[in-house]
């Protein structure tokens, strides 16, 4: 039998309702393989190690009577920047170093009363602050695939645990590529929802108007099913919409008759690998083959996109982080009076990236500053939006590669911002525009670094998203992860 | 010197009396609750909390603004306000910045001859915006500072004036004018002591026509330099309201005359010393960094307005009670500003009509009463109501809220004095068992009880009458002699027999008989 961590929910839901075996040996293995494992890719801020086994034991009795829900038993982890009740929650920065929230994020919250086990918190870029997760101040995230090589991020942690078996699911945070870009860079699959489908509620917020929460899983079978418990409106979150939320799961394998798009500036950048490009056009072929149509699109205004998100970003950072105050919960630096408890606390709570977002936010919404950055950012946003509105007129979703390039060396970028920036380029317009994007393995490059596929949709479009991106994890050959 | 004109703006601040907080559910009772009590993780500003507007918040605040008299805006939207402040837990306010829930509104004011340089004028609304409060900060005496975060987030609407306003007295019937519109739109009860309403005062002095009031600033005329303005807070009662101002306005008068100047400043009021004292002279202005509030959606107030019936508000109530009842205006004036008051005098003058219909000496010709002597009766109920019954409850500290003396009964008293069945000095004795028995009692059971009523029984004065006679020989002597103003003496030995129940009319008639023969 195969090792019960490299299960999918699907199976494991399969065996445990079977009793072919129990949460506690499911979620054992999970704490195996971490135990095994986490030394080396570092993963996890902190495993649940007890709380995990009492809950599987809790949920082993559940099954036993017949009265299993969707998770019941099944071990998932959480971003750190996610408020989970009763477990630490840093967001990867020292200044929440001693922080355990009284409550939990409403999809947190769901797919607990759905009997979902936390396993841990997974590491990440601090306040998800980063595209290679090397910005913790709990250290780097090695990518499984290759210990020299970053896991991508923000949300990199969660994406390693996944791709390497630490647990079943995990739930991770992206405001401009953090769940697609670590996803792609580790094997998974990784999805962005739109805009108001997930709520934020307890996810600690980088960009208010752009932060989304998602799930990273195995199979696109799996994202259907966590998105089926985690979609939908949520009185503590104004920006959800109270759009019906379809049965993903049940959709997934309907073949409607979908167009697919290939917007051209996707495939123009100058960083975009070679070998990237070309499985990407195998993929496309093969749709091709199953009678899907395929249309050339343009989006014009792609290029603004990262300049518009590093305005944006920042600015509603600097805001978001001004809480991050020392004076109700956190890190207290006590010294001297009230600007220099603040000031010094700030100084050793946040990371070098974190301090150099708030810098860039405050000044750019400064008084005189306003009108010429975030004010003309948000209407290049719009433009940007625009851009996808009139292409989704033609075709129901588009497909490009997730990243230019797959998984980098760490140290290679993390004196470069500006490289590092440029690492989320075929991300951000999704991003900025509220559309939902997954990214699924398309294949290996040369030297076995996984090469992510996206799949980007309409708003509110997350079934079709699924759909195209189950054909294409359908067209190859069974996904190999390693281990 | 040339003539100075004070230009004064006002900021004022409203505590909503909503159940439940701005943003989140927490109970919304800043004053009474130990502290930190009424709080949860988003008020706190917990990571990852969002805050979610409390719907009758904003319709409140719509009603304020069509209450004002505002435009409605179509859009409206959030915005947040930054500094770093203990007693801000987010590290900035949500606010509204560029696009409040309503603008241009006005307040007319008028006022009894006299009492103000101008008679009536009319003070126009910048602004009305929602808001939330700070958390409340006690400085210990050890250096520390402690924080209570039950007042964060209580949903806080500030009305901006234009700089319309001229004097210490005008201010302070503006503020009176708003508690009375807050009251009686029920959503705050508007207690300046209590902190429920604040005033921040903007006061600068002009020299007349060197200056013009356009979009709400002061601009200067061709080669004039306008005087730099002085911002005062700490104000916390009306009274506090008129006389900072007017201590303000003759401290700036008396450094023009002087040929002095001064940096823009912010300066505290000080109830005890009665003065303003400087807190801060103007450093650079401070940045907010104001941006939209990405976590709430903008709303249409507009929309909202469409759907809020108003009541009666307090000048049009004003009006009403002058015209329709007869009150003065200066009677009409108190009763008008406060909803229980009103209701309590309206019901005062229905019931009492309803007396005089029933009562035997009035009761045959009681329209005809009515419609020639309204104003008689409205200056007899309105000085009861607002002399003797509110003086009366304010020294027990009774609240109107609380007081047990229906209007049927209060009426009823009034009948009687009306009626001449009680005079003034019983009624008043009527007036406070009724008040100290802590229920609602009938006035004419505790003028029989006491023997209260007026004595007009002609045998049964005539008895005492007598009595008065026999034991003031000397002053009946004399009286007899031509002292005419003795037999005043005599009546009020009549009252004090009799316990002031004697109709002063019947003992006058008594005595001149028997001291005829």
């Amino acid at each position: 039998m195969k090792e019960l961590n490299t299960l999918t929910i699907k199976t494991a839901r399969a065996g445990l309702d079977k009793k072919e075996f129990t949460s506690v040996e499911l979620t054992q293995a999970c704490l195996n393989r971490i135990k095994e494992r986490n030394p080396e890719l570092n993963a996890f801020i902190t495993v649940c190690e007890k709380e995990a086994l009492e809950e599987a034991r809790a949920a082993d009795k559940i099954i036993t009577s017949g009265k299993a829900l969707a998770l019941t038993g099944i071990p998932f982890a959480v971003k750190d920047a996610i408020c989970t009740a009763g477990v630490r929650s840093t967001a990867s920065a020292k200044i929440l170093d001693n922080y355990t929230p009284p409550f939990n994020a409403t999809v947190i919250q769901k797919i607990r009363e759905q009997g979902g086990v936390l396993i841990g918190k997974n590491n990440c870029d601090a306040f998800g602050h980063g595209a290679s997760n090397e910005n913790s101040m709990y250290g780097a995230v090695k990518n499984p695939h290759d210990l020299t090589k970053v896991s991508g991020g923000s949300s990199g942690g969660s994406a390693v645990a996944v791709a390497d078996h630490m647990c079943i699911f995990a739930i991770g945070e992206d405001t401009g590529g953090s769940i697609r870009q670590p996803a792609s860079f580790c094997g998974v699959v990784g999805l962005r929802p739109s805009y108001g489908r997930n709520s934020r509620f307890g996810i600690m917020p980088m960009a208010s108007s752009l932060d989304t929460v998602g799930p990273f899983t195995k199979t696109v079978e799996d994202m259907a099913i966590v998105m089926d418990i985690i979609a939908g409106q949520d009185s503590l979150d104004a920006t959800t919409v109270p759009d019906t939320v379809p049965e993903y799961s049940k959709t997934l394998n309907k073949k409607s008759k979908i167009r697919i798009g290939i917007p051209k500036e996707y495939f123009a950048f100058a960083e975009l690998n070679k070998e990237i490009k070309t499985v990407i056009e195998e993929k496309i072929n093969s749709l091709k083959k199953q009678s899907y149509e395929i249309v050339d699109v343009s989006l014009p205004y792609t290029k603004y996109a990262t300049a518009v998100y590093y305005i944006v970003v920042p600015s509603e950072d600097s805001s978001n982080l001004a809480r991050m105050d020392g004076i109700r919960y956190g890190a207290r630096k006590q010294e001297g009076n009230l600007f220099e408890l603040y000031a010094k606390t700030r100084d050793l709570g946040f990371p070098e990236e974190v301090k150099r977002r708030i810098l860039i936010g405050t000044y750019a919404l400064s008084a005189g500053y306003y009108d010429a950055y975030y004010k003309k950012a948000q209407q290049v946003r719009t433009l940007i939006k625009n851009d996808f509105d009139e292409v989704f007129k033609k075709v129901d979703v588009l497909v490009t590669p997730t990243s230019p390039f797959t998984a980098f060396n760490i140290g290679e970028k993390s004196n470069d911002p500006l490289a590092m920036y440029l690492a989320d380029v075929m991300l951000i317009p999704a991003a900025v525009s509220g559309v939902p994007a997954i990214s699924v393995p398309g294949g290996k490059d040369k030297n076995g670094l996984p090469i992510g596929i996206q799949v980007i949709g309409p708003r509110m479009g997350e079934e079709q998203v699924l759909q195209i991106a189950k054909q294409i994890e359908d067209s190859l050959q069974k996904q190999t992860f390693i281990c | 010197m040339p003539n100075l004109i004070p230009i004064i703006g006002l900021e004022i601040h409203v505590e909503l009396k909503t159940k439940s907080k701005m943003f989140c559910s927490c109970k919304n009772d800043p004053d009474h609750d130990a502290p930190n009590t009424n709080i949860c993780e988003i008020c706190l500003a917990h990571p990852g909390t969002l805050p979610v507007p409390n719907k009758t918040a904003i319709e409140w605040t719509v009603k304020i603004a069509q209450a004002l008299g505002c435009k409605i805006n179509t859009e409206s939207k959030f915005d947040r306000k930054h500094y770093f402040y203990p007693d801000l837990p987010k590290g900035y306010q949500i606010s509204q910045y560029d696009q409040p829930v309503g603008e241009h509104g006005k307040i007319e004011l008028d006022f009894l001859p006299g009492k103000n340089h101008r008679d009536n004028t009319t003070i126009g609304i910048t602004r009305v915006h929602l808001e939330e409060d700070t958390a409340k900060l006690t400085h210990g005496t050890k250096n520390e500072t402690l924080v209570d975060f039950n007042r964060a987030g209580v949903p806080l609407v500030e009305i901006v004036s234009d700089p319309d306003i001229e004097s210490g007295t005008e201010a302070k019937a503006y503020c009176q004018e708003l508690q009375a519109i807050f009251r009686s739109l029920g959503v705050s009860d508007a207690d300046m002591e209590k902190g429920q309403m604040r005033c921040e005062a903007n006061i600068s002095l002009q020299e007349a026509g060197q200056f013009v009031i356009e979009d709400c600033i002061v601009k200067p005329a061709k080669n004039y330099t306008l005087n730099p303005k002085v911002e005062v807070k700490n104000i916390n009662s009306f009274r506090a309201v008129e006389k900072a101002i007017d201590f303000e306005i003759a401290r700036q008068t008396k450094m023009l005359e002087n040929g002095e100047t001064w940096i823009q400043q912010t300066r505290g009021w000080d109830n005890d010393k009665n003065e303003t004292v400087l807190q801060r002279e103007k450093e650079t202005s401070a940045d907010y960094r104001y941006f939209p509030e990405p976590d709430i959606p903008p709303f249409n107030p507009s929309q909202i307005a469409g759907e809020i019936n108003l009541p009666e508000l307090p000048a049009a109530k004003r009006k009403r009670f002058h015209t329709e009842y007869g009150f003065s205006y200066a009677d009409a004036g108190l009763l008008s500003n406060d909803k229980n008051w009103g209701d309590f005098a309206e019901s005062t003058i229905s019931e009492m009509y309803d007396w005089l219909h029933n009562l035997p000496e009035t009761k045959a010709n009681a329209e005809d009463t009515i419609a020639t002597q309204k104003t008689q009766l409205a200056k007899l109920a309105g000085g009861w109501i607002t002399s003797k019954l509110m003086g009366a409850m304010s020294e027990r500290k009774i609240d109107i809220k609380i007081l047990k003396i229906k209007p049927e009964n209060f009426a009823e008293l009034i009948a009687l004095i009306f009626t001449n069945r009680v005079n003034s000095t019983n009624a008043q004795k009527i007036l406070i068992e009724m008040l100290d028995s802590g229920v609602d009692m009938d006035p004419t059971h505790i003028m029989e009880e006491k023997g209260y009523g007026q004595m007009a029984d002609e045998d049964a004065l005539g008895k005492i009458v007598d009595e008065v006679i026999k034991n003031n020989p000397n002053q009946v002597t004399q009286f007899k002699a031509g002292k005419e103003p003795l037999l005043q003496f005599l009546k009020g030995m009549v009252m004090k027999a009799t316990e002031g129940s004697a109709d002063p009319g019947v003992a006058e008639k008594l005595l001149r008989e028997k001291l005829k023969n």
